[in-house]
């Protein structure tokens, strides 16, 4: 991640945090692992439903006689357990309508960002317990994000 | 989260079960004759060998990816006996016990009062054996226990 992606990062979890008490989430933050998502939580009994964004890439394109603009790719990892594919879902669009209601919030053009969006929001395959256990099925869902920052 | 909690909770939920006698959250390996004080303490109910012992056979430890925390797997082995006695239809009686401490496994709480994250589906392998030259049935139950540490 670059020092300017790591303050968007930071602007994006607070920001959107005081905003999805309605998902009551165990946990939400940035995750700086290199481990691959999405990944069944430690505890899903406690951990879930959790919230974790992860920065995937920035492409860099100089702009002649306009500066540098760099295209953030995000992604947030939603985990919830024990759901119907529809409470995830609805999860999920809480989350985008956040995204949808301001485009680039004063916090987030602050850390340098001049337009932030949703992208696209997918459901992926539920993760079985090991053992078995039907209520520790864990769902992820997933709402990648576009950030646009420009230095003139 | 232990091992020792672990089968500290299972050694209750065991005592519950209807038809169940002494319980033990550990193998008891006492070798003397069977009319001794100590074999009688270890494993006899009204003077009956009827005895139900928690113990493991093996602790998987493995990283979580992402996160700072372990999950530790334990494969437990109930091991329960009781005399067998053929004017009290013993095997009946055993079969019935086998089949409630496996029940209460399959559908009560999977977090053993919180001692674990959840524990699999138990597996009872039953046979005749000996304890102390006292002829016996023997159940075997095993499943898996996971802790996140």
């Amino acid at each position: 991640m670059t020092d300017q992606q790591l303050p968007i990062a930071n602007a994006l979890v607070s920001w959107l945090d005081p905003q999805l008490a309605s998902l009551s989430l165990a946990e939400h933050r940035l995750d700086l692992s290199t481990a691959a998502h999405p990944r069944y939580p430690a505890n899903a009994l406690t951990d879930c439903p959790r919230l974790l964004l992860r920065a995937y890439k920035g492409d860099i394109k100089a702009l002649a006689n306009q500066g540098v603009r760099w295209d953030y790719v995000f992604s947030y990892w939603l985990y919830m357990r024990d759901v119907t594919q529809a409470q995830i879902l609805a999860a999920l669009a809480t989350i985008e309508g956040c995204f949808l209601a301001q485009f680039n919030p004063p916090s987030l053009s602050a850390a340098g960002t001049e337009y932030i969006a949703p992208v696209q929001v997918v459901t992926h395959d539920e993760m079985p317990h090991p053992l078995g256990e039907k209520r520790l099925r864990v769902y992820p869902g997933e709402i990648l994000i576009g950030a646009v920052a420009r230095k003139h | 989260m232990s091992w020792g909690s672990i089968a500290a909770a299972l050694k209750t939920r065991l005592a519950a079960v209807s038809g169940v006698g002494k319980t033990h959250s550990f193998q008891r390996v006492f070798k003397g004759s069977s009319d001794q004080t100590e074999f009688q303490s270890a494993y006899c109910k009204d003077r009956l060998i009827n005895v139900w012992m928690v113990t493991r056979t093996k602790r998987v430890s493995s990283p979580i990816p992402g996160e700072s925390k372990r999950r530790v797997r334990h494969s437990v082995l109930i091991l329960g006996l009781l005399k067998q006695d053929d004017a009290r239809t013993s095997d009946a009686t055993f079969e019935g016990v086998v089949d409630g401490v496996c029940v209460d496994l399959e559908t009560g709480d999977r977090t053993l009062g919180g001692a674990c994250v959840t524990h699999g589906q138990p597996e009872a392998a039953i046979s005749l054996g000996k304890l102390s030259e006292q002829d016996v049935h023997l159940a075997q139950i095993a499943f898996d226990v996971e802790e996140v540490l």
